[in-house]
């Protein structure tokens, strides 16, 4: 994939494409799965409602006159942002717990392990929030 | 391995068409992280002797945690259209 990646770039510098053809290159590349092996926690069988991997979380919001805001985050970014949670410090990290607990939520991001990160994400693929208001808004929240 | 965003694209058009349209080659980074990947163990090394010797703990742990979160940001894009305006941006 890294080979094509630089092509693409190559083929922008020298001018044989446009910029909006790399774009869409690098579009079309970034949709495609990795070719290098994947660990067996990512391996999990995909969901049985979608039947494909979720590499996305999109959040489009239709106003009524016109306006759209359209925002799509790659699961990675989710992954790697649980993992950060690791540099909480320890004190910190036992008052976050209390105060989940108290609210009835037992998540100890600490203790989550790879896989059960990986089911939690793959889970999300099932994921579907429409919302329409009476003016013609939509809302929709889904993994692709 | 992930690869890290390439290319930062930033667009902004206004509702008389005129804007900007920026195409920031992230790929240009990559070299120097690439270094500072390599020179890596020999800096927790010498913040390992410096914790030692004054207790003093350098953040160097969130290095490849950060370096993690950056590269997960590619193929991450806002968008945002408003009647003529746009803004426009993505992580390639």
């Amino acid at each position: 994939m890294g080979n094509d990646r630089a092509r693409i770039l190559e083929m922008l510098k020298q001018g044989k494409i446009t910029v909006d053809e790399a774009e869409q290159l690098l579009d079309a590349l970034g949709q495609q799965p990795a070719s290098e092996p994947v660990s067996a926690a990512s391996v999990v069988a995909p969901s049985a409602g979608t039947g494909r991997k979720c590499r996305f979380l999109r959040v489009l919001v239709k106003g009524g006159s016109n306006e759209t805001v359209d925002v799509r985050v790659p699961m990675q970014l989710l992954r790697a942002g649980v993992k950060l949670s690791a540099l909480i410090p320890p004190e910190a990290r036992g008052k976050v717990d209390c105060a989940l607990g108290e609210k009835g939520i037992n998540l100890d991001l600490a203790n989550l392990s790879p896989e059960m990160l990986e089911d939690l994400v793959e889970s999300m693929s099932e994921l579907s929030v429409n919302v329409q208001g009476d003016d013609g808004e939509t809302v929709r929240v889904f993994c692709e | 391995m992930i690869w890290p965003p390439s290319i930062l694209r930033i667009r902004v058009v206004g509702e008389e068409k005129k804007g900007v349209n920026l195409w920031i080659p992230l790929f240009i980074l990559w070299p120097l992280i690439f270094v500072a990947a390599m020179l890596f163990p020999v800096v927790a090394r010498l913040s390992s002797k410096v914790r030692e010797e004054t207790g003093f703990v350098p953040s160097l742990a969130a290095g490849p945690y950060l370096w993690t979160a950056f590269a997960a940001t590619r193929g991450m894009r806002v968008e945002v259209r408003a009647d003529d305006a746009h803004v426009f941006v993505g992580f390639l």
